[in-house]
């Protein structure tokens, strides 16, 4: 079972975020991480490595610095990552994302392609679903559980108010959601370990796409403006004299808002 | 500049926190070190200061043997991917009869030479691949931290199963890494080993020492 899991280089959530003139997140102004889902589309893929033999590669599109959250990956027990990078590419929307991806993948030995559910910097959540349509294999969405059986994988697929169980033949596209696992913690040490690994670094030109497929001048979606989440206004705090007047005043704010 | 050099300039002697009675040159910032490394890296030089940290695993297994100094004692010993020298130098000051010590980085094999004089332990380092050859005839063998990495882990624990088959007795440090085979092993103590959120993610460390122990045919792999 070998399995490419699709890892993106995000802001750290925590990290206040400043946008460049065009919309785009300035990613050079904060620290910068796995895409937390992705974690768990890595931790997924070692066990399915764990369980099935095979081999985890990870696959990433970004700036050179995304090789950091490569090494992240390959120190948790990843054993080869592919990161592509060109500054044509700069600017990718969620479609030319997919399509850069597909390509590179077309060069890779897979079985499964594994990616979390979204990122969150961009949140479209559209990147799996995209390069299942441009590899023409399955799309499995929003898994919670990934079994492997009789050449087919099934997944638990999260809906609201339970799940669906959907298999399909693999080759396929399996997006996971947050908990599906506990991504397991790379050590110092092991992330040391991991810079013996080779990373193999393809440009755009190894693509073979048109000129106008990806990056800025490839958008089909673009962000026209960006603007901050309105403050949240200050709680009122009420200091009532007995258990039984807090009691009250609770159960009022609870009707007032409707909750009751 | 030689290894004894940039030890020197790039270290200084410290005491590991569950070992203060040895004294060891690390880096006071180990990803600083790090850096610095990988801008002379070459084939003699992989560019990991594997041994400018004192990991938790050889710390457990230094405190362990400095603890229960008749697993040492009077006998021969061998300390394998010995890095810093810790579990070397806690091996002779519990008074072995002979400690050899190996690594396959000349940076570690002179910072295991320096810390072993630093600490007046007679050591003998080799620089050596060691699992390309058969286990030595000794008493005992120290393994500290070892199984941190899969393709690591899974060249050693064939090694020292075999160093047991051939009566050696084999000690192990771990703190629970993912390719440590709890399993086939024994436990003999664990230390609560202080440590940094850059270095483990937590600031103590609960880390066991083991010696090989259930059937010789489990291949130890997960």
């Amino acid at each position: 079972m070998n399995v490419v899991v699709c890892v993106k280089q995000v802001p750290d959530t925590t990290a206040r975020k400043e946008f460049l003139p065009d919309n785009r997140i300035n990613r050079a102004a904060v620290e910068n991480v796995i895409n937390p889902f992705d974690e768990y589309a890595i931790e997924e893929a070692l066990r399915l490595k764990e369980s099935q033999g095979g081999s985890v590669t990870i696959l990433t599109m970004g700036p050179p610095s995304a090789e950091d959250s490569i090494r992240k990956a390959l120190a948790m027990g990843a054993d080869s990552g592919v990161l592509v990078t060109d500054p044509a590419l700069e600017g990718s929307d969620a479609w030319s994302t997919a399509l850069v991806l597909s390509r590179a993948l077309a060069r890779l030995d897979y079985d499964l392609v594994m990616t979390g559910m979204e990122s969150t910097d961009a949140r479209t959540g559209l990147v799996p679903a995209a390069l299942a349509e441009q590899l023409k294999l399955a799309s499995l969405t929003y898994a919670s559980r990934v079994e492997i059986a009789d050449g087919k994988v099934r997944v638990n697929r999260q809906i609201p108010g339970g799940y669906q169980e959907v298999e399909a033949v693999y080759p396929a596209v399996v997006s996971v959601v947050k908990g599906v696992n506990e991504p397991r913690y790379p050590s110092l040490k092991g992330i040391m370990a991991a810079k013996r690994k080779e990373i193999q670094k393809l440009g755009f030109s190894d693509l073979d796409l048109p000129a106008d497929s990806a990056g800025k001048t490839g958008e089909k979606a673009k962000a026209v403006e960006v603007t901050p989440r309105p403050e949240k206004p200050a709680g009122e705090v009420i200091r009532p004299d007995s258990p039984e007047a807090a009691a009250g005043a609770i159960a009022d704010f609870l009707q007032a808002h409707k909750f009751i | 500049m030689s290894p004894e050099e940039f030890i020197r300039r790039h270290t200084r002697l410290q005491h590991p926190p569950l070992v203060p009675e040895v004294s060891l040159y690390l880096a006071d910032d180990i990803m600083r070190l790090w850096e610095l490394l990988g801008d002379e890296s070459d084939g003699d030089n992989p560019g990991i200061p594997f041994w400018g940290s004192a990991w938790v695993g050889g710390q457990a297994l230094a405190r362990y043997i400095i603890e229960h100094p008749d697993e040492v004692a009077g006998k021969s010993v061998f300390d394998l991917a010995t890095g810093s020298g810790l579990c070397a130098i806690a091996a002779s000051r519990t008074g072995a009869a002979s400690v050899t010590a190996a690594d396959i980085d000349t940076l570690a094999t002179c910072a295991a030479q320096l810390n072993a004089a630093a600490n007046a332990a007679a050591i003998d380092v080799h620089r050596r691949d060691m699992l390309a050859l058969p286990p030595p005839e000794v008493d005992v063998i120290l393994a500290g931290d070892v199984c941190y990495e899969e393709e690591m882990s899974r060249q050693i624990l064939p090694w020292l199963r075999e160093a047991r088959r051939l009566g050696v007795h084999v000690l192990i440090g771990d703190p629970g890494r993912h390719y440590f085979p709890r399993e086939i092993m024994s436990p003999l103590g664990a230390y609560d080993v202080p440590t940094t959120w850059e270095v483990e993610g937590v600031e103590i460390k609960r880390t066991g020492v083991y010696t090989l122990g259930g059937t010789d045919d489990q291949d130890g792999r997960h």
